[in-house]
């Protein structure tokens, strides 16, 4: 047993368990239905099964290290870290739930056999992403991320999505040129791109701070476009006119995640916090996110439409990794890495739920859900439940995040953070809880009869929101999302 | 009986006290339980209510896994709360099962008032801060239900104001709590505290959270909800709105602030100075209301005032603290149970008007009135005096002031109970009285009144792990305590006499939640006056010289407009963040 998940080509299995699934289907006749399901279910859990190893082998302590020669001097290199391991494994269950998910929401609509292959291939990329050991790793996988998702986007093929997947890719390829840009140079003056816990540029490049600062600026410029960090942000409320379940996938764990996990890796493993603290660019870097986190949430304040105020609120929500990352110390690392996953889980909850909505009843602006509690009651728990999950109540995930990220932001010495997270807060309530009102407490127009949507549906929005309440609930058992956390802060700044 | 700490049946209990109701609750969610679940939903804080008899202190378990691992537990100051909160809870469960008997929404409050007393109850035992606020949260959002259950105009807009005002408190809240748990690194309720001398800036962490836990307690002038939203939820609700949940705010305080720990004299006079406005502010405002709930809602305003006034005193003075927290505890049990037979009064009283004579019932209605204006040999007077030997410590002007300042509070509290009775009598004949004889509402509030005016033979019991309560049998006390009831009640009758208006109701109105009124009036008025001061630019004469005399004159006017518009549609979010991060600032740097 120890053989098998000390086994270092576990990174190489997970990426393939959905690359392969992904190349058979986009072979298949649209009308295979049955061999595609089984494929995309047997890859999805495959790839858990894979992920759940690896687990295994990083709770007790084990670090894979997967290398593959491209041409001499270029590797790419996977690594199984606990940081790899949070995303890993936060995109291994979404993909499978979200899967059951797409096939229940696409059931009987064209093309699906396209669809369901850049499904695959944007999920192979995002494990990618994940279990990249170098920047280099990570750029390619990053790249492929951006053309896997822009065919999921433009699916239905109408002239809005058409115009939403131009200005995505306008806005994601500048934002990878840069990027590239920053590796390039990075590499010229350090001559290696591995990650390295507290980050190596310090060491390899010393005394060039001018250079790294720019260098650091190039980076995360980069990365914001996909992280939607404002003022980078504009392409991510078009982008929800593509299917629910990509939709889901794109704010929880595809590419707004990547883009946040990857300016992670550039604090975490690449610069240092303390490196970048001392240039001057990760305080910058957390008043950027401290803005983002409230002009997305006062952007989401007027958006009638169900799905655009969701995508502002991921504007928002998704700047609170990058601020507990970028902010010195433990407790707020914590706190910015255990909401990678639990913003997640709350946030492909919510778009689950409007799928559901507009699905079901056709229902898709705000104004239209008095009532619809009573209709759909059980998809609207799930909603309830993630909506206090994002205003930060206890005991759900969201508040375990804010907790963490606050306390971290006091021990820093910025207490403005605090300010920030309450503010933050406030404006969740004040774009959640009318819609939690008109679902519960406002009398129903028309129809009242109870009609929740198909079970293909609504079974993956009830497994999403428990996992979303189970990681606040049981925030302090041995396996959770902070634990996981916790033991990668534990390895930089002892336990 | 009692337990022994750290018994297993102890555990057990603490367990279940917790436990049980969110049971209850959880099963509600699923259809099929619900109608299984009638007679059990009156049980709801049983187990709550023999912990609170039969733990003596001291009771304390941690579980691990959950949360961010809790802790739970009875201690001495947690105890008189418990009791007061298993107690009502009890009362008014049953009293609900069959005041709704007819409600076509009785099942969703059912549901509210399950959760709801999960929080209540939780938030008692729970033993470190985020426990608290865990449980805390839970019954604020859980109250939206039982205050907007009627769905009128009137329980919306009470609900609206509620909840806006519950966010505040939260925030608040959750800022002071952020920056105590990162200070401290610990957040039990046992080392809280003594974390305090080290805060660079305690009184500002202080601060929050007191203000914070303060819209619960309805601490003037965070009380504007109060005076809308316990009147218009249904009678057993007002009575835990109340009676109960009120009291989560005090608890809150004696938990979180460096009770005898630390001075606080800026923070702790401020609160003292609102504790003593609320005592009078209040008890004004509500002799000018003609809606029987709404006169109690403003006399819990004007009684919070009293407990206001010790928790600041605490801050003021640390060594008066255990003299403090005592009276503190103390009063807030007497006061939860005559409240709560007050509230379940209305419930009953006026229906007797069809059935003979109202006098009798009113006469025994009047018995919790007499305990909240400190008559003698009551439950009130024992409080008062613990309150004022207590205000005693306190440096010099103060223990001269105490007896005149509290004897003109409790002349206050009896004209305010005397137009209780007035409008409880006025009431007879409209809406509730429609009520048939039911025992089931009946058994409750007569309970209550008992228990309420024994409480004066039971009190010094409950209370002695806390410590020992004064005698207020002796005759001086007897005559302190009596000659601002006889000024009170002669104050009255004399209105009556003059005027027999306050018999009728019509002593001239105030609208109920002042503060809030006036500030519903501005933002109106901020509104309406957005339009027409843009209409004004387009009035002018169309010349090119007018054209740029408007465009030069016109637009600050316009701006102006526009400015108002967006102050009043969006929350003051924005002062509110710059307040509170300059707070912060101030606090830990």
């Amino acid at each position: 047993m120890r053989a098998l998940y000390t086994l270092d080509a576990l990174p190489l299995l997970v990426l393939l368990s959905s690359f392969v699934p992904g190349l058979i289907i986009a072979l298949l006749k649209e009308e295979r239905v049955a061999l595609r399901i089984a494929l995309n279910l047997a890859g999805a859990v495959a790839k858990i099964a894979f992920v759940g190893l690896m687990l295994a082998g990083v709770l007790q302590q084990h670090i894979y290290v997967w290398r593959f020669s491209v041409m001499p001097g270029l590797e790419i290199t996977l690594i199984g870290d606990p940081l790899a391991l949070l995303f890993v494994t936060l995109s291994a269950i979404l993909w499978l739930i979200t899967t059951i998910y797409a096939i229940g929401y696409l059931e009987g609509s064209p093309n699906r056999s396209r669809f369901f292959s850049f499904f695959s291939l944007c999920v192979t990329a995002t494990a990618g992403i994940a279990l990249a050991g170098d920047l280099f790793t990570f750029i390619v996988f990053y790249e492929a991320l951006t053309w896997a998702t822009y065919p999921l986007i433009v699916h239905r093929g109408t002239e809005a999505s058409l115009r939403a997947g131009r200005i995505y890719i306008a806005y994601t390829v500048t934002g990878g040129t840069v990027l590239l840009m920053g590796i390039v140079w990075l590499y010229s003056l350090t001559g290696t791109l591995g990650f390295v816990d507290g980050g190596f540029v310090q060491g390899a490049a010393p005394g060039q701070d001018a250079q790294l600062a720019i260098i650091f600026v190039l980076l995360v410029a980069g990365l914001g476009v996909k992280a939607a960090l404002v003022p980078l942000h504009g392409w991510l409320p078009i982008a929800m006119v593509a299917p629910a379940p990509v939709s889901a996938l794109l704010h929880a764990v595809a590419v707004v995640k990547a883009g946040a996990f990857g300016i992670v890796r550039v604090l975490y493993s690449v610069y240092g916090v303390e490196y970048a603290t001392l240039i001057g660019v990760a305080p910058l870097l957390a008043l950027a996110a401290g803005f983002t986190i409230l002009y997305g949430s006062i952007r989401a304040l007027s958006q009638d439409d169900l799905k655009k105020r969701l995508a502002y609120s991921t504007v928002s929500q998704v700047s609170y990794i990058t601020l507990g990352v970028a902010t010195l110390g433990p407790i707020a690392t914590l706190g910015g890495l255990v909401h990678l996953v639990h913003q997640g889980l709350m946030k492909i909850t919510l778009f689950f739920c409007a799928g559901n909505l507009a699905e079901t009843h056709e229902l898709k602006r705000v104004s239209e859900l008095d009532g619809v509690g009573r209709r759909m009651p059980l998809t609207m728990a799930a909603f309830t439940l993630s909506a206090f999950g994002m205003i930060g109540l206890p005991p759900t995930a969201g508040f375990i995040s804010k907790l963490y990220l606050g306390m971290g932001g006091v021990q820093a010495g910025q207490p403005w953070i605090v300010a920030v997270l309450v503010g933050s807060s406030i404006l969740n309530a004040a774009y959640f809880l009318p819609i939690i009102h008109r679902a519960w407490f406002a009398p129903a127009r028309g129809e009242v009869r109870r009609h929740e949507a198909h079970w293909l549906l609504l079974w993956p929005t009830l497994a999403a929101a428990g996992l979303a309440l189970a990681a606040g609930l049981f925030a302090a058992a041995p396996v959770s999302p902070l634990e996981v956390a916790r033991l990668m802060v534990a390895r930089r700044y002892g336990p | 009986m009692s337990l022994a700490p750290g018994s297993a049946a102890g555990m057990l209990l603490v367990i279940a006290a917790v436990a049980w109701p969110a049971s209850l609750a959880l099963a509600w969610l699923v259809p099929v339980a619900r109608r299984w679940l009638g007679p059990l939903v009156q049980t709801m804080a049983l187990p709550a209510l023999v912990l609170a008899f039969t733990a003596d202190a001291g009771m304390e378990l941690r579980v691990v896994g959950l949360y961010t691992s809790l802790t739970l537990g009875v201690d001495p100051v947690g105890r008189p709360f418990l009791l007061l909160k298993s107690l009502l809870w009890t009362v008014a469960a049953v009293h609900a099962a069959t005041y709704m008997r007819e409600d076509p929404r009785r099942s969703t409050f059912t549901g509210f008032l399950l959760a709801t007393g999960t929080g209540n109850i939780g938030l008692v035992l729970a033993h470190d801060a985020l426990g608290f606020y865990l449980f805390f949260a839970l019954m604020t959002f859980a109250a939206y239900g039982l205050v907007v259950h009627t769905r009128t105009a009137e329980a919306l807009r009470a609900g609206r104001v509620y909840i806006g005002m519950a966010i505040l408190g939260e925030a608040l809240l959750l800022a002071g709590l952020l920056a105590a748990a990162g200070l401290a690194g610990d957040v039990s309720f046992r080392t809280l505290p003594a974390a305090f001398a080290d805060f660079p800036r305690p009184d500002v962490v202080a601060g929050l959270l007191l203000f914070g836990l303060g819209v619960k307690a309805g601490l003037v002038p965070l009380h504007v909800w109060l005076p809308l939203a316990h009147p218009v939820a249904p009678t057993p609700a007002s009575a835990l709105l109340s009676g109960a949940m009120i009291k989560a705010g005090v608890l809150g305080w004696l938990r979180f602030l460096p009770m005898g720990e630390l001075a606080l004299p800026g923070l702790g006079a401020a609160v003292m100075g609102l504790g003593v406005l609320a005592m009078f502010y209040a008890a004004v405002l509500g002799v000018l209301q003609s809606d029987a709930k709404t006169v109690l809602a403003y006399s819990s305003v004007s009684q919070m005032g009293f407990l206001a006034t010790g928790v600041g005193a605490a801050l003021v003075v640390p060594d008066a603290a255990p003299l403090l927290v005592l009276a503190v505890a103390v009063y807030a049990l007497h006061h939860a149970l005559a409240k709560g037979a007050l509230f379940l009064a209305i419930g009953v009283v006026p229906a007797r008007a069809l059935r003979g004579r109202i006098s009798p019932w009113l006469a025994v209605a009047a018995i919790p009135a007499l305990a909240l204006a400190g008559a003698p040999l009551t439950s009130g007077a024992i409080a008062k005096l613990a309150l004022k030997n207590a205000l005693g410590e306190l440096p010099a002007p103060w223990p001269a002031r105490v007896d005149v300042l509290l004897g003109a509070a409790a002349v206050a509290t009896t004209l305010l109970m005397a137009r209780y009775l007035a409008t409880l009598r006025a009431r007879a004949g409209t809406d509730d009285a429609t009520e048939p004889y039911r025992p089931g509402l009946i058994g409750p509030w007569a309970g209550l009144v008992l228990v309420s005016a024994a409480a004066a033979a039971w009190l010094p019991a409950a209370l002695a792990p806390l410590g020992e309560l004064p005698l207020a049998t002796q005759p001086r006390y007897i005559a302190a305590a009596a000659w601002p009831l006889v000024l009170g009640v002669a104050l009255a009758t004399g209105t009556i006499l003059l005027g027999r208006r306050v018999a009728t109701g019509r002593l001239g109105e105030a609208p109920a939640g002042d503060l809030i009124v006036v500030a519903e009036a501005a933002v109106a008025a901020a509104r309406r006056a957005g339009p027409p001061l843009r209409a004004l630019r387009e009035q002018v004469p169309q010349t090119r010289i007018a054209r740029w005399l408007a465009r030069v004159a016109a637009d600050p006017v316009d701006r102006t407009a526009r400015a108002l518009e967006a102050a009043t549609t969006g929350p003051a979010l924005g002062a509110v963040l710059c307040v509170l991060a300059g707070l912060l600032f101030m606090a830990l740097r």
